[in-house]
């Protein structure tokens, strides 16, 4: 059967692009453009490669943890291949643009998959993960944050093709890395919240956020963690890995 | 097409040394893959991801047996344990070892056959040796690698698939056909040597495969398998070209091939075809549509009276139009059209069996080998799933139907995933015949549908898979 769940599991990291941070401290008061911008630059850096595990907890109690490894060039290129569990091991995902598809080791093939929404069911969106830039897709204004040492920068969508329809950042003055989010759909209704910690340093000059932990607000026995193994910013793929016959190799 | 679910146990077998060989060397290169899986090794830069499973398979099937139909010998009940290995190891950019693996042990029970000339169903406890206890199956062993950047090779077993087709690839010449019921069931490969030039959004390939030759290095099963379309297993060579480009926001696929199948009956060797894949993003960005082509100057399916159309001056058309729809609730439906200009009409299949049931009761053969007829002019596929139901559940259900008889197959699978490493699937499948009067009319057996060529008439599979 093609086991388009796979889509689900992919879908659900959506936490992924949300995580990056530089460790250049913001002196100065900085405008919503500003610190969107920034959060862009942070959260998806124009080219890395990354290790990274994923965690979801069920309503049930029970977890299942995904391993995977990440590689994107531009905004455009984006990469993902599954090393673990078993089940999924050999699981790729590619976006090119806005074209995405998934490689299943068991039918040998990529097959084109739609850049969806929303996914019932799941707690994450496709283009959480395959396609992140808050500056193109949401108009920033600053709103009032209860933490005066935090910002609170409010992202109005600037068309139906996103994912939320609001969403609620919270950045750290001193130096703009993410601490919390929340994101609401078209009625205004929570969606999901996400809460930021574990900053670290991967490479020189360079810090983020190691883990993410995204709730599903409708259903509040879910969530899940997304910790970041290891990040190389900077590094240059060849334009060939994000080409689809260049999956399941 | 649907009536093409043949069983795989009573055609022409590898022979006995043939096949102790197969498994000898198989085993070795199982245990040098485990080896090598088990030896990573960063500070040398060698990587490995390999992962295993070890899978239970218990499969009840009924024969058909309810007309005068000479039936193959099938097995009521199987018993199958598998071992796989599949994963890669990277030695360099320029070596990776990459392969899908099983080793099979079976046990069959409760053979049964009809005897052409009395008419009488006969049980045995242990079926003929084309169904061997134990087995090795190499679905892919292959290396590649690319000496320069996009300059890409393989060489080994791999399935090379270029069609964008579900349920079946109309342009998949080198490859064993896939169960459209099932199509991850069918995980072969091919034998080839291959080139790639990879670009960013386009790439060449050129394939060369030495044999291809559906071979029984595979699953053992009842379930619908489809074979050669003339029901021969015969090696030949085929090359194969492929341009692909992502052009705007569609996949497509210009191939040709070249064949010295019929290279001594004056046939045409080339075929050309073209595939292409898109969302269809005008009408819905849930909705991708897809096709497939390929067209060949005479065709290796002979006309009803048994007359060869190798050297026909006619095109024949094989072509597949599809789409597969996602719902928000973490489902899709997947429907496909599949039209073989070559393929039976009702008359044909009428012509083609009254033929054949004569010669197969001459030959007192208790088997009957429906050759050349196996594809109907038209099928259509449809598949729905239903994925990350309840969290650990998936559903699917598909259909292959004969529009020219309105018979088919269809089937449910469901799977539970109680934790990350174990999966427990319950399939089933069961011909259908929607109309009563329908069908091809042969004198002293009555009507008969396309599906009833297929000696299973329903199958029930119960299978546990431990990932570790």
């Amino acid at each position: 059967m093609l086991k388009l769940r796979f889509l689900a599991i992919s879908l659900s990291l959506a936490a992924v692009q949300s995580f990056t941070v530089e460790s250049s401290a913001v002196a100065a008061e900085m405008s919503a453009d500003a610190l969107l911008e920034k959060y862009d630059a942070i959260m998806g850096p124009e080219n890395y490669e990354s290790m990274a595990k994923m965690t979801a907890k069920r309503e049930d109690g029970t977890t299942r943890t995904y391993d995977m490894r990440f590689v994107k060039k531009g905004t455009e290129k984006f990469r993902i291949w599954f090393k673990g569990p078993a089940a999924v091991a050999g699981q790729e995902v590619l976006r090119v643009g806005d074209n995405s598809w998934v490689y299943l080791p068991n039918l040998k093939r990529a097959t084109r998959i739609a850049n969806r929404d929303s996914f019932q069911g799941g707690d994450f969106n496709n283009a959480d993960v395959l396609r992140v830039n808050y500056k193109a897709d949401y108009a920033a204004t600053l709103g009032k944050s209860e933490n005066a040492e935090q910002y609170l920068v409010e992202l109005k969508a600037k068309n139906a093709n996103t994912s939320y329809d609001v969403v609620k950042l919270w950045m750290r003055k001193s130096d703009a890395m993410p601490v919390r989010g929340e994101y609401y759909g078209t009625s205004g209704k929570i969606l999901r919240s996400a809460e930021f910690s574990d900053f670290k340093e991967f490479s020189k000059g360079y810090r983020r956020p190691a883990k993410v932990i995204m709730r599903n607000e409708l259903i509040k026995e879910r969530s899940t963690e997304l910790l970041m193994q290891s990040m190389n910013v900077g590094v240059s793929t060849p334009d060939q890995r994000f080409a689809l016959t260049d999956l399941g190799k | 097409m649907t009536t093409a679910f043949r069983k795989e146990g009573n055609t022409a077998m590898l022979r006995k040394p043939h096949r102790c060989v197969t498994v000898i060397l198989s085993a070795g290169l199982f245990a040098v893959c485990s080896q090598i899986a088990s030896a990573q090794d960063e500070s040398s830069g060698i990587s490995s991801a390999w992962t295993s499973y070890f899978m239970l398979r218990s499969e009840f099937s009924e024969q058909r047996l309810d007309k005068k139909i000479p039936a193959a010998e099938v097995a009521s009940q199987n018993a199958l344990l598998d071992l796989n290995l599949t994963g890669k190891t990277e030695f360099s950019p320029l070596l990776r070892l990459q392969a899908d693996v099983d080793v099979f042990a079976r046990k069959s029970w409760n053979f049964k056959k009809r005897n052409i000339q009395t008419g009488a169903v006969l049980i045995t406890s242990k079926g003929s040796d084309d169904n061997p206890a134990y087995r090795l199956a190499l679905n892919e062993l292959y290396v590649n690698g690319e000496p320069a950047t996009g300059f890409q090779y393989t060489a080994g077993k791999k399935r090379v698939l270029w069609g964008t087709g579900f349920a079946a690839n109309p342009t998949d010449l080198l490859n064993p056909a896939k169960n459209p019921l099932d199509p991850t069931y069918e995980r072969r490969g091919a034998w080839l040597l291959q080139g790639e030039h990879v670009q960013e959004k386009q790439t060449f390939a050129l394939v060369f495969a030495p044999e291809v030759l559906e071979d029984k290095n595979t699953m053992p099963t009842d379930a619908g398998v489809l074979r050669d379309p003339d029901g021969v297993r015969r090696m030949h060579s085929l090359t194969g070209l492929r341009w692909y480009s992502l052009v705007g926001e569609a996949d497509v696929n210009l191939i040709a091939f070249y064949s010295d199948r019929f290279k001594n009956q004056k046939a045409s060797a080339l075929s050309a075809g073209a595939s292409w894949s898109q969302i269809a993003t005008a009408i819905s960005k849930q909705l991708e549509t897809h096709a497939e082509v390929l067209a060949r100057q005479g065709s290796d399916r002979p006309l009803p009276d048994g007359t060869s159309r190798l050297d026909s001056d006619h095109i024949f058309f094989r072509s597949l139009v599809g789409m597969r729809y996602d719902f928000d609730n973490e489902s899709s439906l997947v429907f496909e059209y599949l039209y073989q200009s070559d393929g039976d009409s009702v008359a044909d299949l009428q012509s083609r069996l009254q033929r054949g049931f004569a010669a197969a009761r001459l030959s007192r053969s208790a088997t009957f080998a429906p050759s050349a007829q196996n594809a109907m002019r038209n099928t259509l596929f449809l598949n729905y799933q239903r994925y990350k139901f309840n969290d650990d559940a998936f559903l699917s259900w598909a259909i292959a139907h004969n529009p020219h008889d309105h018979s088919g197959f269809q089937g449910p699978v469901f799977q539970w995933t109680p934790s990350q490493s174990v999966a427990v699937t319950l399939s089933a499948s069961t011909d259908y015949n929607l109309v009563k009067e329908s069908g091809a009319e042969i004198s002293g057996i009555g009507r008969v549908r396309g599906n009833e060529l297929n000696p299973v008439k329903s199958r029930l599979g119960l299978e546990v898979k431990a990932y570790y």
